[in-house]
């Protein structure tokens, strides 16, 4: 099932990109892990994925931050994967929209004034 | 050849915590190499400082990954300069080497949210001698604006693509 995923998309298109989502099946082969334990990091929360009707889908931008999170040496992981993003900026303002965090540039200028003189005044001393 | 500008630490950040606004469609424009940014190491360590302080990180839910993403977007799309950080145009330092970043990038835009500062005596007329404008980022925007379009376009298409997801998994 795992293998028909993947000729599905196309070896070549098949990669781990950040802005794709992935059903459990090409979850399985990208990790190289069983369907039992993808579906069990979903159900333990360790890897976030969408439900759409029965089915569980998985964003790569998550799939990037699990691999970092759960690497030996997370920083160097994360590093190294996101020297593969193709579009980082976009990616970037993507996942701010998409958390909700989002605030009036006016307020976001002030806010980013305020912590850039504190770290001025902190290094003053 | 790019236009050089130099983005101010506070334009990096609000462009972090204000993804629809002026400063983030820079990032955009930066990533079309609609101009090229001009960065300094001790710019870029402001910038990932102020994103670490905790009233920001917790405030704006600012994840250690999106630090990363922006420090990768300057690198990739910025070009870096070295600076000597003995250059005293101004009363404050670190608008000092925000200027000779400016200066030693032949940067011809300096762009912040604090203009008053680099508007005003010696870094004042030392800039405008060297040909560095100094923009707010929504005037600097209107530059490049015209050849931002298609990456807004591209931005917006995305978010509303992980925006659906995220309703669809609740």
């Amino acid at each position: 099932m795992a293998r028909a995923a993947v000729e599905r998309r196309g070896t070549a298109a098949f990669e781990l990109t950040p802005t794709a989502v992935y059903s459990i099946a090409e979850v399985q082969v990208l990790l190289n892990v069983s369907r039992k334990t993808v579906v069990r990091l979903i159900e333990e929360k360790r890897l976030p994925a969408s439900r759409v009707g029965r089915q569980y889908r998985v964003p790569g931008a998550c799939l990037l931050e699990f691999l970092a999170r759960s690497s030996s040496d997370p920083e160097r992981t994360e590093e190294a994967l996101l020297r593969y993003i193709p579009t980082p900026a976009a990616l970037l303002l993507s996942l701010r929209q998409a958390v909700g965090a989002a605030v009036p540039e006016a307020q976001a200028a002030r806010a980013a004034r305020a912590a850039v003189t504190r770290v001025r005044s902190r290094r003053r001393k | 050849m790019a236009t050089r500008a130099v983005l101010d630490a506070d334009v990096w950040v609000a462009a972090l915590l204000s993804p629809s606004g002026a400063s983030a469609e820079l990032l955009l424009a930066l990533e079309d190499r609609q101009f090229q940014a001009v960065w300094s190491a001790p710019l870029l360590r402001e910038v990932e400082e102020a994103l670490r302080d905790p009233k920001i990180r917790e405030r704006y839910h600012v994840r250690l990954l999106e630090v990363r993403l922006l420090v990768e977007i300057a690198a990739r799309y910025g070009r870096e300069v070295t600076i000597t950080g003995r250059t005293s145009l101004s009363d404050d330092p670190g608008d000092d080497k925000i200027i000779e970043t400016a200066l030693r990038g032949k940067a011809r835009y300096l762009v912040s949210f604090n203009v008053r500062h680099f508007s005003r005596g010696r870094a004042a007329s030392h800039l405008s001698r060297s040909g560095v404008a100094v923009l707010f980022p929504a005037q600097f925007l209107r530059i490049v604006r015209p050849l931002v379009e298609p990456a807004r376009r591209r931005a917006g298409k995305l978010a509303t693509r992980l925006v659906n997801l995220r309703g669809k998994g609740r």
